[in-house]
């Protein structure tokens, strides 16, 4: 089987130096792929090269087997949908009309368009947001907006960097449950999450845990496997302890080894 | 077709007062004073709505274009480019056409494509941020002045004195012929501005985020810049550069509906299609028995407004 999303040898360089290293990545429809890495290890570049923001030096990029440099950009749309480390615009914009325009690559009416967004709104929880303008929401309020943006892009594959940045214990929680239910419905979802405390929160025992250094796959493996801890070690170079609350696990960095 | 429905009202009375400025200033009831007002003025009020409409419509794309409230054609030096053009013509130039075009607008278009080209290049580099474009078209427009300055030089005085007269930006010299002249690239250039609205609608929320929703950015962006330069030449071309109208009416718009280009757009060149024949009314009664060219109103009316932006956003980066 094709896999949907690919990266072979994926080289990105800045100046001389590589930020993705002959870097090699299968993504199989439906799954849930966690990036984990330490800062500058390259997580949001590897994101970037299979969006085709970042153009590789070396090596490709394929979604479903095919190039993506000879995918137009409403092909690449279909496959794939973004939610940037940066939020929303500052700009004075209405909710429903930052919605509508993820539905760019549709051929539709301006009503079926509105139908569709409202419908992603709801989804998201955030119907009752639909006419307020963007600069004036909450982060909490933003973030519902980026999910149903997503949601009304209708995308195969969910690409997210460091979604849960900047929000409060409470959102941060939701954002990664939607996930599950996303993936639930068929989804497939690559994210990067910069906190490793926050894999506790992934309710998918079979997501794969992918972790970067240095441009490279230093690890990897599933959320249930039990050298996740030593997996973490090699990716950050300092030990893990595994702490449990209630039916969740979690992963707390242990003190630096001291040269 | 709703749409239309929808903005029809406020184009009717965006024509309406365009229409009526002509008859501010004293009164015209004489046979005299009609032809005055028929010959005259009407045919500016309608040159100073087409010129308001087309440079407000080009602010507020190249705005969306370049994520930044402060590009305008005159900041970018489109308006330099095609001034520079046009001084070159009447410098060197004899005859009114070349190959069959009218020189005058062929020469505005060919200094404002130059210098949109080279900015657009700028900022088509991956890594370009505004504020590089916005650097760049300075630059630009400094080089340009200082040609078209030494290029004055070089002329008599009395042409000397017209080409000064004109690169101020004056409505006074307009004819029916010249309306004629002007009026297709209007049409071109809005018509073409306003079917840009879908992908504007996205490369407003960033142009990453446009990319990966299915937007072609660099397409838009060089039709969307080419537009207005073809658009913002032909003003120049009929009427001189006229400064800050690009820049006082999209952001008037942005305050009362909002940054979405499908109201920001349509609003910004109704706006511009009375604000410019209004400036150009009060130019005319101001100051008794002179003229004030319109530029130098929309200049005193446009850069406090600058100013005002300059130190809001600031103000608002600093929160950040």
């Amino acid at each position: 089987m094709v896999a949907l999303l690919e990266l072979d040898q994926a080289t990105v360089l800045a100046g001389d130096i590589p930020i993705l290293d002959q870097l090699s990545l299968e993504v199989g429809e439906g799954e849930m792929v966690a990036i984990i890495g330490p800062n500058g290890s390259g997580k949001s570049t590897l994101i970037r090269a299979l969006l085709g923001l970042a153009p590789l030096d070396q090596g490709t990029a394929r979604i479903e087997g095919r190039p993506l440099t000879t995918l137009t950009a409403r092909q690449r749309a279909a496959s794939m949908a973004w939610l940037p480390q940066e939020g929303l615009s500052a700009e004075r914009l209405r909710v429903e009309d930052v919605v509508a325009a993820a539905r760019f690559r549709f051929n539709e009416t301006r009503q079926d368009c509105l139908a569709a967004a409202y419908r992603a709104l709801e989804d998201a929880g955030a119907d009752s947001l639909a006419d307020r303008w963007i600069n004036e929401l909450s982060g909490g309020e933003r973030q519902r907006i980026e999910l149903a943006s997503m949601v009304a892009q209708e995308s195969k594959c969910w690409l997210l960097d460091e979604p849960a940045n900047h929000l409060d214990p409470v959102w941060r929680a939701r954002t990664l449950k939607f996930l599950s239910r996303r993936l639930e419905q068929g989804n497939t979802v690559l994210v990067v999450l910069h906190d490793v405390h926050l894999l506790g929160h992934i309710e998918a025992a079979q997501t794969r845990v992918v972790g970067l250094r240095q441009g490279k796959i230093a690890w990897q493996g599933r959320l249930s496997d039990t050298d996740l801890g030593e997996g973490l070690e090699t990716v950050h170079g300092i030990p893990f302890e595994r702490a449990v609350a209630g039916d969740r696990e979690y992963w707390i960095p242990g003190e630096e080894p001291l040269e | 077709m709703k749409a239309l429905i929808r903005w029809l009202p406020w184009v009717v009375l965006a024509i309406t007062i365009a229409v009526a400025t002509a008859w501010i200033g004293p009164t015209l009831d004489d046979p005299h004073g009609q032809w005055i007002l028929h010959e005259l003025r009407l045919p500016r009020a309608l040159a100073g709505a087409m010129v308001g409409a087309v440079l407000s419509a080009a602010g507020a794309v190249v705005q969306i274009l370049l994520r930044n409230p402060l590009a305008t054609p005159s900041t970018i030096g489109t308006t330099a480019g095609a001034t520079l053009g046009v001084l070159a013509v009447l410098v060197f130039g004899s005859g009114s056409t070349w190959m069959g075009l009218p020189i005058l607008p062929a020469a505005a278009f060919a200094g404002a494509l130059l210098v949109t080209l080279i900015i657009a290049s700028v900022a088509a580099r991956d890594r370009a941020r505004t504020e590089d474009v916005l650097l760049a078209g300075i630059a630009l427009t400094l080089a340009t002045g200082a040609i078209a300055s030494g290029l004055r030089l070089g002329i008599d005085q009395v042409t000397s004195l017209s080409a000064l007269r004109w690169s101020l930006g004056s409505l006074t010299i307009i004819g029916p012929d010249r309306i004629s002249m002007l009026a297709p690239f209007v049409v071109i250039s809005l018509a073409g501005m306003l079917w840009l609205i879908r992908p504007l609608e996205v490369l407003i929320s960033g142009i990453e985020r446009a990319r990966t929703r299915g937007v072609e950015v660099t397409r838009v962006r060089t039709l969307g810049l080419g537009l207005a330069s073809l658009g913002v030449a032909a003003c120049v071309a009929t009427c001189g550069p006229i400064a800050f109208v690009g820049l006082i009416c999209p952001h008037l718009v942005r305050r009362i509906v909002g940054s979405a280009p499908r109201t920001l757009l349509p609003a910004s060149i109704l706006l511009g299609a009375v604000f410019l024949p209004l400036c150009d009314s009060i130019g005319r009664v101001i100051w008794e028995q002179r003229e004030i060219p319109v530029g130098v109103i929309t200049a005193a009316l446009g850069a406090p407004v600058l100013f005002m932006i300059v130190v809001r956003r600031g103000r608002t980066q600093a929160r950040r």
